[in-house]
């Protein structure tokens, strides 16, 4: 309560101020005195509105938010004033927010088949970019962000934050003692993590689509064309939009593509796999529809050197008490409950993991890589998506070759790498 | 041979146009029809073998089954098509799978020709999306007649993207669009087709912005050197800003991708333009592609007064310059801004370059705290001796800088032992402070002397953190040392401290060794023993635990007793509720921890009830009273409702108890029954409102109570009985009690002694004995029709269990004095089924009556009585199928069943052996279909009757007869039917209607197997084997294990046995 309050002081006082940013006051490279940055919003639904994206403050302010949904988009800017005192631009096509030099940093927090797309927009707009998980809806769309982010040296930041902050989900430990853990070899090598309701992680599973949705009427508020942009055209269908978008193939991927990368993530990092990829990719899943997406029982992520990540989804999470991550050595469970005796005081003798850059809007005025960026945020997206082609496709098995990011010897898989886009859209 | 022939006979059906149905037969030879909808009954599969199961043999129709399944397709508005969808795609999944070409090649042209053949908008793009999986180079010319079509352009184009092969016929098309084309440019730069790129260049000079974007892509993913000047050209036009075209970004691609000179000049003016970011892509590139100049580029860079420019020549630095970049930058590091200067040290940290450190130590002297701090993470990075010095004498430094120095040390990329045992020696206690924290986070053992020497020393600057230090740097060796320092500490600080540092120093040993240690030397004997008492806590042995009871109990001693608080075992929840129960100053302390472990175990419910329960009768404050009923409302069982009912008039408890029997009350619907909890909810509603006036959280739960109320069902529910249990004979019911764990006692159920608790001799539940936990002591019983289900504690004792007992009789408790809390919920009788009576005059055998299954054998756990019903459920396990006892040959069936869930599929089994591997009653036996045969999925199937074979529906003798079709209406009403059996005559008679009257025998005409002996029979309409048609007698089956049928009032008519009293009676 306390925080709100000083928090709307503060902007009080700053509201006084005409907001320019800093690019536009002082031509190339000039950083204005208070090193005030701003931001714009793409999507302004559910997450577009929670805390990591609807803020300002004397550090970064919001100057500009977008929506397809005019019902959204005007209920946001009501807010925008109301909670955070701000006047901002409202725009209906985000080629129009990104292209405003009042802003500096676009956040993207619409359904998954936009942030490909949008991120390069913003990219060769010359914008930073905050982009909302899963990093995009396929492998060869995250392979054109990573491009266009190099292309123009654009910061880039994804948004999930287990690996270098926070007690991740029901696992009872941040990811740092984990890190030093696997670091120190006292487990052995290869290693198995396994992502479970036994280890502590939910998946939402009530992301699934329906079938046989019977076309209703466009709502007037939204524009639907705009929303679906790249995505192939289908009847309008409340549920194919807003809070349930991710039950259906062409926007997202159900519970695995909604909270995948927030597990899968911090996994990577442990697992020293930021530059690797698996080779191979096992699924056990009742069959899915080719629209609505569906649930899953378990994935299994295979790598060269023989580490392998587990996910556990309906069905799973009564088997008891399942290790975390297991190695040859030891394991070790939620809570950090490790089987090595004595664990805490070993792994304090050991130097902290390599320090990460944490502050998003540092390494915006610095130039320097956020920790989680269009790099390592590409591979940890690209397991999310090599579960959903496998998903997709009802294969129980499918190799892939980290090298050519290809899948050998299934062209069906490869067709799904890159998908064409509709109409105007390319990336 | 005999295959052979059969081949032949197949191909020659085949050549016939098909007429034959029985063509292209699968292994278990069913035609694609069959398999088809087989399959569609099946879909969508739930496990990955039947998946492969379902799909292998769908998909192995070849072009029959795919193009049978497209024509399905309903028009998209009218939403039935799912079941066809999920078929399609996994058939064209599987089709991408599979190594045979000649099946793939099958399953495309069928789905081809059920693209031709279909006339729905959005069904054909739902098909050329499948299409698009298992396309052949041939496909283009098919998908580009779509072109035309608004609503299918979008799915030729994709179509067109993803086509493998041979390009021809799409340059074809884009050289002879009468004008440029946005969507044949997409597929140029998809497929990257430079073939392309003349009309592209072409078509770049139109005015139109959208044609230019498209056309710019193309150039930027297909062009070669031949693109430059067009793209430059637009670029330049729009001063290299980002606009509606991406003539810009377009430009930057295709430089990229050609590289050379050519690039190389076109970044020179890239780099010099206005736009920020487009000079950071044009250095990009100038860098990448005249390594030559790279270097001289990079210093150059570094002047710029854009950061993001400096960082994008650091980025592509070592890349492009190669290592001799460092040197090079390094020298002109002093001409550098001072934040160029920020970006260099973050460069150097980052590419780990040893060389430089002297630089970078140097700066961490630095005035400009940003500068210092830049060095310091640089040099952690780095690591090596000299950086750990640098780092090691940045801890003298003030504020942010010591703090950045000791973090960055924490992470240090190197050893920091030497550097901290150094710095511990210092003179300026600034430096030893920040060692001290160091040694002790990092576990430099190493420091340990010097620790324990500052710890005992005088020194008030350093003394504080060396005893707090300490538990970082010990180790069992150090273990007497410290308990010395211990005996000897004058402060409460310095003994705790120390006690820490002693846990700490033998927390890596077994708890025996860690005992052993601990009372070493006499310890816990002499008069300073309470010292070690939170040590003995740690290692928690028995032993341990004994020590500090005794000390407890013997000396009172306080210490003792908090030490036992710290004991993390559920070994210690009996120790802590007696210290509880025996001592009331404790109560509070102990049961607070008493609760805190009990609610970690992770108990069930019936045993959580039995711990918190415990607690709440000794009476502690209300505090401590408020957790465990918290912690009840985890326990969602009767009990506990009526126990947080008991804390609803105290004003302090009130709260907890309300919000404690609304959230179980409401999780559990099955619950809010009766008078009795009718009166509770009332009682916590008040509560609620009581409370709502002042807590808007309140006010909610009122509202919540309210709504519960509006749908309260007064009927049922559970009552609390005095002595030894309910008045009358019962049938069906559940019931709670607690036993007082001294008494032998015996629980007698429908006038059966099911049930014996003896403390001694442990558990007995329909007479098998087992293992009792010693403060086990609530029980759980239910039963319903033949089924009993018993637990106590957090034991199952029986579940689903059938058993022998008549069908009511008394519950009662031999000792009413053993037992409190007896709650007993009378659910109701199950409907009996008794004969008409011209049935019973007839001599019908009732086979189901209800309440038991002890006329069946087989799966007695998936067919369960429910309600008078027999019930097929997924609940308990089990599989295969429920035979009657007796064998019966002649005979007439009567009974009832009754679709719960649509497209439910089951069967009666007439004559059949019982289920092992191979036997199915449809083959080896008659098996009368029970389909709910009118359900969508079973629809649309141009080939049969509504989907399904005539020889599958309802009432149909599988395979042999088809049943004349009925129209049940819809699901979830009861049906009556009766099967008769007499010689080979055959009668099924459905609500009244005849739909079978056959004789088996004639209908194939003679012959139940092929006469040829091969797999194929002529004779029977499915065209299989049923060589068990004419048994003679066998079992009366039910053959389905899908959950969601019932049946009931299943009755049998033997006439053979008739048939035996009539010839003696003649006799």
């Amino acid at each position: 309560m306390t925080s709100r309050r000083t928090f709307l002081k503060t902007l009080g006082a700053a509201g006084l101020f005409t907001i320019i940013p800093r690019h536009v006051l002082g031509g190339n490279g000039y950083t204005a005195p208070s090193d005030q940055l701003t931001h714009g919003i793409i999507g302004t639904g559910g997450i577009g509105r929670s805390q990591s994206h609807f803020f300002s403050n004397d550090k970064c302010r919001l100057t500009a938010i977008c929506d397809v949904d005019k019902g959204h988009l005007d209920m946001t800017a009501k807010l925008a004033k109301e909670r955070l005192n701000e006047n901002v631009a409202t725009y209906h096509d985000f080629r129009d927010l990104i292209r405003d030099v009042n802003v500096d940093i676009v956040h993207i927090a619409t359904p998954p088949h936009w942030h490909g797309i949008m991120a390069v927009e913003a990219a060769k707009a010359g914008k930073d970019i905050f982009c909302e998980k899963p990093m995009t809806r396929t492998i060869g769309e995250g392979q054109r962000v990573v491009e266009a982010v190099m292309r123009y040296n654009r910061i880039f930041r994804l948004n999930t934050w287990f690996r270098f902050k926070d007690t991740f989900y029901g696992l009872g430990t941040d990811v740092q003692p984990l890190k030093k853990l696997v670091d120190s070899g006292m487990l052995g090598w290869p290693l198995k993590v396994t992502v479970s309701g036994a280890t502590g992680f939910g998946w939402k599973f009530f992301w699934v689509g329906q079938e046989n949705l019977v076309p209703q009427q466009v709502p007037a508020e939204l524009d639907y064309e705009a929303w679906l942009g790249p995505a192939p055209y289908k009847p309008y269908h409340p549920h194919r939009v807003h809070q349930t978008f991710r039950g259906y193939w062409d926007y997202d991927g159900g519970g695995l593509t909604d909270m995948g990368q927030h597990y899968l993530d911090p996994i990577q990092y442990l697992l020293n796999k930021d530059n690797e990829l698996p080779v191979k990719i096992e699924v056990d899943a009742p069959q899915q529809h080719p629209d609505a997406v569906g649930t899953w029982r378990k994935i299994v992520y295979t790598y060269a050197d023989g580490c392998q990540i587990i996910l556990e989804g309906e069905g799973y999470e009564s088997q008891g008490k399942v290790p975390y991550i297991e190695g040859p050595n030891g394991k070790v469970y939620k809570g950090f409950e490790c089987t090595i005796p004595d664990v805490m005081n070993k792994i304090a003798e050991l130097p902290d993991p390599k320090p990460q850059n944490t502050d998003f809007l540092q390494c915006v005025r610095d130039r320097q890589k956020f920790a989680l960026n269009e790099a390592n945020g590409h591979y940890s997206c690209t397991l999310v998506n090599l579960g959903s082609i496998a998903l997709r496709l009802g294969r129980t098995s499918l190799d892939f070759d980290p090298k050519t990011q290809t899948f050998p010897n299934d062209a069906a898989a490869n067709a799904l790498i890159n998908q064409p886009m509709r109409g105007e859209w390319s990336i | 041979m005999k295959k052979n022939k059969i081949s032949i006979l197949v191909l020659a059906a085949m050549l016939w146009g098909g007429q034959m149905s029985f063509a292209q037969l699968d292994s278990r030879n069913r035609t694609p029809e069959t398999v088809v909808t087989d399959g569609l009954a099946q879909l969508p599969a739930k496990t990955q073998e039947k998946y492969n199961e379902i799909v292998s043999e769908m998909a192995g129709t070849g072009s029959k089954g795919i193009e049978m399944l497209a024509a399905m397709l309903k028009p998209a508005d009218k939403s039935q098509n799912a079941v066809f969808e999920y078929a399609i795609d996994a058939i064209v999944n599987h089709a991408t799978a599979t190594p045979d070409a000649n099946l793939r090649q099958q399953i495309h042209d069928g789905l081809v020709a059920g693209i031709k053949n279909c006339t729905d908008n959005a069904n054909k793009a739902f098909l050329l999306s499948e299409l698009n999986k298992i396309a052949e180079a041939g496909d283009a010319q098919f998908y580009a007649s779509f072109l035309g079509d608004p609503y299918l352009r979008h799915a030729a184009i994709n179509g067109l993207a993803l086509v493998p092969g041979d390009n021809t016929l799409i340059i074809q098309l884009i050289k002879s669009a009468a004008q440029p084309d946005t969507d044949l440019a997409y597929v140029a730069a998809f497929k990257k087709l430079s073939a392309a790129e003349p009309t592209l260049i072409k078509w770049a000079a139109s005015s139109d912005p959208s044609v230019q974007k498209a056309v710019y892509n193309a150039l930027a993913e297909c062009g070669t050197s031949a693109s430059v000047a067009t793209l430059h050209k637009a670029a330049k036009n729009v001063k290299f800003a980002e606009e509606k075209t991406g003539a810009t970004d377009a430009y930057l691609r295709l430089l990229k991708r050609i590289g050379g000179k050519e690039a190389v000049n076109a970044a020179k003016e890239l780099t010099g333009c206005k736009q920020a970011h487009a000079r950071c892509a044009g250095l990009n590139i100038l860098l990448n592609n005249d390594k030559a100049n790279a270097e001289k580029n990079i210093l150059n860079a570094l002047k710029d007064k854009d950061v993001a420019y400096r960082n994008t020549a650091l980025l592509h630095a070592r890349n492009t310059a190669g290592d001799g970049i460092f040197n090079a930058v390094a020298a002109k590091y002093s001409s550098f801004s001072p934040s160029a200067k920020i970006d260099v040290l973050n460069w150097l940290g980052n590419n780990g370059s040893p060389n430089h450190l002297d630089l970078i130590t140097k700066e961490i002297g630095s005035n400009d705290t940003a500068v210092a701090i830049a060095a310091i993470k640089a040099a952690s990075k780095i690591g090596g001796d000299k950086a750990l010095a640098a780092l090691t004498s940045a801890l003298s430094q003030e504020g942010l800088t010591a703090e950045a120095a000791r973090d960055a040390l924490l992470s240090f990329n190197g050893d920091i032992k030497s550097g901290v045992l150094a710095a511990l020696d210092s003179s300026d206690p600034k430096v030893v402070n920040q060692a001290l924290k160091l040694a002790s986070t990092r576990h430099i053992y190493a420091a340990y002397p010097k620790v324990l020497t500052l710890a005992n020393g005088n020194d008030t600057a350093v003394k504080e953190t060396a005893l707090r230090s300490l538990k970082g740097v010990v180790r069992p060796d150090n273990f007497n040392d410290i308990c010395n320092a211990l005996e000897s500490a004058v402060t409460p600080q310095a003994t705790i401290e120390l006690q820490t540092a002693a846990k700490n120093a033998i927390v890596s040993l077994a708890p025996d060794k860690q005992y052993n240690l601990i009372n070493a030397n006499g310890r816990l004997d002499k008069n300073k023993a309470s010292l070690y008492y939170p040590i003995l806590a740690q290692a928690a042995t028995p032993k341990a635990i004994s020590k500090l009871l005794e000390a407890y109990n013997t000396s009172k001693s306080i210490d003792a007793y908090k030490a036992l608080l710290l004991v993390n075992s559920t070994d210690i929840i009996p120790v802590l509720y007696d210290i509880a129960a025996k001592n009331p100053a404790r109560k509070d302390d102990a049961l607070m921890r008493y609760f805190e472990l009990s609610s970690n175990a992770g108990y069930p419910a019936i045993r959580q009830y039995e711990l918190y329960g415990k607690a709440l009768e000794l009476n502690p404050s209300a505090k401590v009273q408020n957790r465990l009923l918290n912690g009840l409302s985890q326990s969602r069982i009767l009990p506990s409702v009526m126990l947080a009912a008991k804390y609803l008039d105290n004003k302090e408890t009130a709260l907890e108890a309300a919000t404690t029997v609304k959230n179980i009350l409401n999780k559990e619907d099955g619950l809010r029954k009766g008078d009795d909890i009718r009166n509770i909810l009332e009682k916590a509603h008040k509560v609620f409102v009581e409370f709502g006036v002042n807590d808007a959280d309140a006010g909610y739960a009122a509202d919540e109570i309210a709504g519960m109320l509006k749908t309260f069902d007064n009927e049922g529910g559970y009552s609390i009985v005095t002595g030894s249990g309910p008045k009358g004979e019962i049938e069906n019911f559940d019931l709670f009690f607690d036993w007082n764990g001294i008494t032998p006692l015996t629980l007698t159920m429908r006038s059966t002694p099911l049930v014996t608790l003896d403390p001694t001799k442990g558990i007995t539940v329909n007479g098998q004995t087992k293992e009792l936990s010693a403060d086990a002591s609530t029980l759980h019983a239910r039963m319903v029709n033949d089924r009993m289900f018993v637990s106590v504690g957090s034991v199952e004792y029986a579940v689903n269990d059938i058993v022998t007992t008549p069908a009511k009789g008394k519950v009662s408790i031999d000792n009413a004095d053993a037992v409190e809390n007896f709650y007993f919920n009378n659910l109701p009788d199950t409907p009996v089924f008794v004969l008409p009576a011209d049935e019973a005059e007839q001599g019908f055998e009732v086979l189901f009556d209800g309440r038991s299954l002890s006329k069946w054998h087989g799966n007695t756990s998936a067919y369960v009585p429910v309600d008078g019903n027999i019930y097929v459920t997924a609940q308990y396990g089990g599989s295969g199928n429920l035979y009657t006892k007796k064998n019966y040959s002649d005979f007439i069936l009567r009974f009832e069943f009754f679709f719960d869930v649509p497209a439910v599929n089951n069967g009666i089994g007439i004559r059949t052996g019982k289920d092992v591997t191979g036997v199915d009653a449809a083959f080896h036996g008659m098996e009368i279909q029970v389909l709910d045969h009118d359900d969508p999925v079973y629809q649309g199937h141009p080939y049969g009757y509504k989907g399904i074979r005539p020889y599958q529906i309802h009432g149909s003798i599988y395979g042999v007869v088809g049943a004349k079709h009925l129209d049940f209406g819809p699901i979830k009403q009861w049906h009556t039917e009766e099967i008769k059996a007499v010689g080979d005559h055959i009668t099924v008679t459905v609500d009244g209607q005849v739909i079978v009257d056959a004789n088996i025998r004639e209908a194939c005409q003679g012959n139940a197997v092929a006469p040829d002996g091969g797999t194929m029979n002529p004779f029977t309409v499915d065209h299989r084997n049923h060589p068990g048609l004419f048994n003679k007698e066998g079992y009366i089956s039910f053959c389905g294990h899908g959950p969601g049928v019932k049946f009931r009032n299943v009755r049998v008519l033997d006439l053979s046995k008739q048939n035996k009293t009539k010839k003696n009676k003649k006799k």
